[in-house]
Formats: structure tokens, C-alpha cells, sequence
């Protein structure tokens, strides 16, 4: 009795009974109690964010450059060679365009639609690192609603808003295991569905095993579903590989931007 | 009431900082790495059980933030608090000079373990898609946030130890009635 009642006394016993309760959370996961914490923090930290949030930034930017110094010649020759090389695409492009855009008024088809965006901030991350959302400065009052997509730099699809508050919005992005983006390959016309990896990596999976899937074949969304504009830009096949129980093949797909640091994005109003 | 009131001020001002700041500076971590050293600076200076008080409200708030449940970093954070709380008892350090420099280690080991489980059950999960670099930081972005870190704790700590002061002084005059 004299060694119960000293046991209950002591550091180890209290950090057992928080861990209980703790651990009654994590399986019982009380949504309920947390959403509006969530919503009423969105609400009034959004200001100070924005605040934290450039100057963290900044000081990223300064870090950034220091530490390249040494990788900036290299990075600055492939580079010349990468926009020698887009050059000359873009300039076969025009003519594409300028062929296409003549069919569809030969054939009366209607225009093709300008996306309406709406540029934000990244004022937050995901703290525990999963790096499966981030926070933008943009809400409800900018005509912001859930499950609009989001893109960066006019065309590379990132993810999509998930929830919005009056001056803010999560965007979950691609990288998140609960994302499921149908995506087709440009090349080899694959079609399958894009997951993420727990924020360390995109995963092209239920490709079927008679489909064309090369290393190096840009990905790209399928407009499937409705969801998501056809024709976003989504990254770039790595391995491809059997999935683990062999009925389907999969690929690593490797974005062309850095979700870690990204600080603006644009979210698509007028998305089918 | 107001000790009550700057705690809470406190705790939100933390969860800022890991969200918004520290997130954005160190996004190559997969572990929380301000809440980890707020962990060991307010044990440090409250003591444990003590520190629970302080940093269950924290880890939580910033689960509700982040994913909207309770995580296994408030739990972990539990048991971060207790043996930082274990390691104060049995080395009986003092907290400055060399001291506190092993405790800042002790913090920023304890970052890297959390980096380490997380990243062994992601691998068990993902499998061999994925690659050792996408789930460890580089040499140099490890060093870099090292030396960052050093002085974030030391400068956290005696922050925190001077609002410990200001509050008890406060909750003394509170209770003798002078305000």
C-alpha cells in the first residue's frame, strides 16, 4: 500500500497518466474539440502570420544565396543550357497554337477559358513536419472555397484548398496521403491516379501494366472527375516500378518546384 | 488571473513561432524543431510535472492548428519533458555555460530522433519509392540548422526563466493584494 501510494507520487507516474489521456486522443481522435481551436486561431492569428511568416522568408532568401554561392556557375550553366533549349519549344509551340487556334474557329469550337486567379502569401506550414498543407493569406472574403485548386508559377499544379476561414485558407497539397489527382502522362497517354507520400514525394499508382510509362515523360492532370483543369502541370516521371501486390505499375514522380519553399501561390476561381 | 492570461499569450506566441517562422526557415526537418526545444527550455526552468502544464496546452494547440487531432509529438513531448526533467536530476548541471550547452544537445538530439522514427515508419510505410535523402537533411542544411539553434536556446532560455520570474513575483503581489 506504502509502495502504490509512493508510486503515485512519483514524476514517472504523472507522465504515464498524461501520456493515457494523450494516447485516448490519439485513438478516439476528437475531431469535435479540435476543429473549432482550428477555426478560431485561422480567425485571429492570420495578421501575425503574414508578419512571422516574411521574415522568415527573407531570412530564407539571405541563407539561400549564401550557401549557393558555391553551386551558383554550375547551376547558372545548366540553366543556359535549359532555356536554349526551351527557346526553341516555345517557338514550336507558337506555331502549335496558332494552328490550333485556327481549327477551333474552323471547327466553331468554343475559346479556350483564361483561369481567373487569385494571388496569396504562404503564411504557415505544417509544424510537425509532415509537409502535407500549407496556410495561405487568402479567405472567404476573397471568394475563396474549398476544393478550389491551386497552382504556382501559371501552370504546376500544387494541391487545393481544403479549408477556408474569413482571411485564410489550408491549402492540402499534392504531397499529402489523403491527395488523389487522376493524372495522365503526355507521351505515353498512362492514365492513374497521383498520391502523396507523407510530404516526401509524389507516387503515380493503378497505372495499368500495358500502359507507356518512360522515365523522364512529363505528368499531367487528366481533368477527370471535374476536379482539376485538364493540362496542369503536375511533375516528372522517375522509376517506374510493380505495385506490391503486381496488378498495377507505378512511377515516382518528381515535381518541378521545392513544396518547401514555396512563398506565393494562385488559387484557380473559375475551375470546372 | 492575469499569470493565467500571459501563459495563454505565451503558448500562442510559441505555436506562431513554430508555424510560421521556424517552419518556413527549417522546412528540410520533419520534426517540429522549436516546440522541441520550448519543451526542454520550460522544463528546465519549471520543472516537471510543472512543465506539463505548459506544454500539453502547447502541442496540442498546434496539433488542433496542424492536422486537427492529438499527434504523436504531444505524446513524445511528454516523455521529452520527463527525461530532460530525469537528465537535470542525475547530471546536476547547472544552467549556464557548459550546462546549458548540453542541454541545448539534448534538445537538438532529441529533434533528431524524432526526424529518425518518423522517418523509419514512413520508410516501412512507402517502401523503396522513396530515397534516404528525401527522408534525412544533407550534411550541410544539419550543420546549419546546429549552429542556428544554439543560440535560439540559449536565448529561449533565459527568456523563459526571466517571464517565470516576472510571473511569480506577479502571483506574489496578487496574493498579497498590493494591485
Amino acid at each position: 500500500m506504502a509502495l502504490k501510494q509512493k508510486f503515485r507520487e512519483t514524476k514517472l507516474f504523472k507522465a504515464l497518466l498524461v501520456s493515457l489521456f494523450l494516447l485516448a486522443g490519439l485513438i478516439f481522435q476528437p475531431r469535435f474539440l479540435f476543429e473549432p481551436v482550428r477555426a478560431l486561431f485561422a480567425t485571429i492569428a492570420w495578421p501575425i502570420q503574414g508578419m512571422f511568416s516574411s521574415l522568415a522568408f527573407s531570412i530564407q532568401e539571405q541563407t539561400n544565396f549564401l550557401s549557393s554561392i558555391g553551386s551558383l556557375k554550375l547551376e547558372n550553366e545548366h540553366l543556359s543550357r535549359e532555356n536554349v533549349r526551351l527557346l526553341a519549344i516555345e517557338a514550336r509551340s507558337e506555331v502549335i497554337t496558332q494552328e490550333n487556334n485556327e481549327l477551333r474557329l474552323e471547327l466553331a469550337l468554343l475559346p479556350r477559358e483564361a483561369f481567373d486567379l487569385v494571388a496569396s502569401d504562404v503564411i504557415g506550414r505544417d509544424a510537425l513536419g509532415l509537409g502535407n498543407w500549407l496556410t495561405i493569406d487568402q479567405g472567404l472574403q476573397a471568394g475563396i472555397r474549398p476544393g478550389m485548386p491551386v497552382i504556382v508559377y501559371g501552370g504546376v499544379l500544387i494541391g487545393r484548398i481544403t479549408d477556408v476561414y474569413p482571411k485564410s485558407a489550408r491549402v492540402m497539397l499534392l504531397t499529402n496521403p489523403e491527395s488523389a489527382v487522376s493524372a495522365v502522362t503526355v507521351t505515353g497517354g498512362a492514365q492513374g491516379v497521383l498520391r502523396g507520400e507523407y510530404g516526401l514525394g509524389l507516387l503515380l499508382d493503378t497505372v495499368l501494366q500495358d500502359a507507356s510509362l518512360q522515365p523522364a515523360d512529363r505528368l499531367v492532370t487528366s481533368g477527370l472527375g471535374g476536379e482539376f483543369p485538364k493540362n496542369l502541370l503536375i511533375g516528372t516521371l522517375q522509376e517506374t516500378h510493380l505495385s506490391s501486390d503486381r496488378l498495377y505499375r507505378q512511377a515516382s514522380v518528381a515535381p518541378p518546384i521545392s513544396f518547401d519553399t514555396l512563398r506565393y501561390v494562385f488559387i484557380i476561381k473559375n475551375a470546372p | 488571473m492575469n499569470v493565467f492570461f500571459y501563459r495563454i499569450i505565451l503558448i500562442l506566441f510559441f505555436a506562431l513561432l513554430q508555424i510560421s517562422f521556424f517552419d518556413i526557415l527549417f522546412p528540410w526537418f520533419r520534426a517540429p524543431v522549436y516546440l522541441v526545444l520550448v519543451v526542454v527550455v520550460v522544463t528546465l526552468t519549471r520543472g516537471f510535472p510543472q512543465a506539463l502544464f505548459f506544454t500539453v496546452p502547447l502541442t496540442l494547440l498546434v496539433d488542433a492548428v496542424t492536422l486537427g487531432i492529438p499527434s504523436w509529438f504531444s505524446l513524445y513531448a511528454v516523455f521529452l519533458a520527463y527525461g530532460t526533467s530525469f537528465l537535470s536530476r542525475r547530471l546536476l548541471l547547472t544552467h549556464q555555460g557548459f550546462g546549458l550547452l548540453l542541454y541545448a544537445l539534448v534538445a537538438f538530439g532529441s529533434v533528431l530522433f524524432y526526424q529518425a522514427v518518423f522517418s523509419f515508419f514512413v520508410y516501412q510505410d512507402i517502401g523503396p519509392s522513396l530515397s534516404l535523402q528525401s527522408l534525412w537533411p544533407r550534411g550541410t542544411m544539419l550543420l546549419l540548422t546546429f549552429v542556428t539553434f544554439l543560440p535560439i536556446f540559449v536565448i529561449s532560455y533565459f527568456g523563459m526563466r526571466h517571464f517565470e520570474e516576472y510571473v511569480k513575483r506577479l502571483g506574489q503581489e496578487q496574493f498579497r493584494g498590493i494591485r
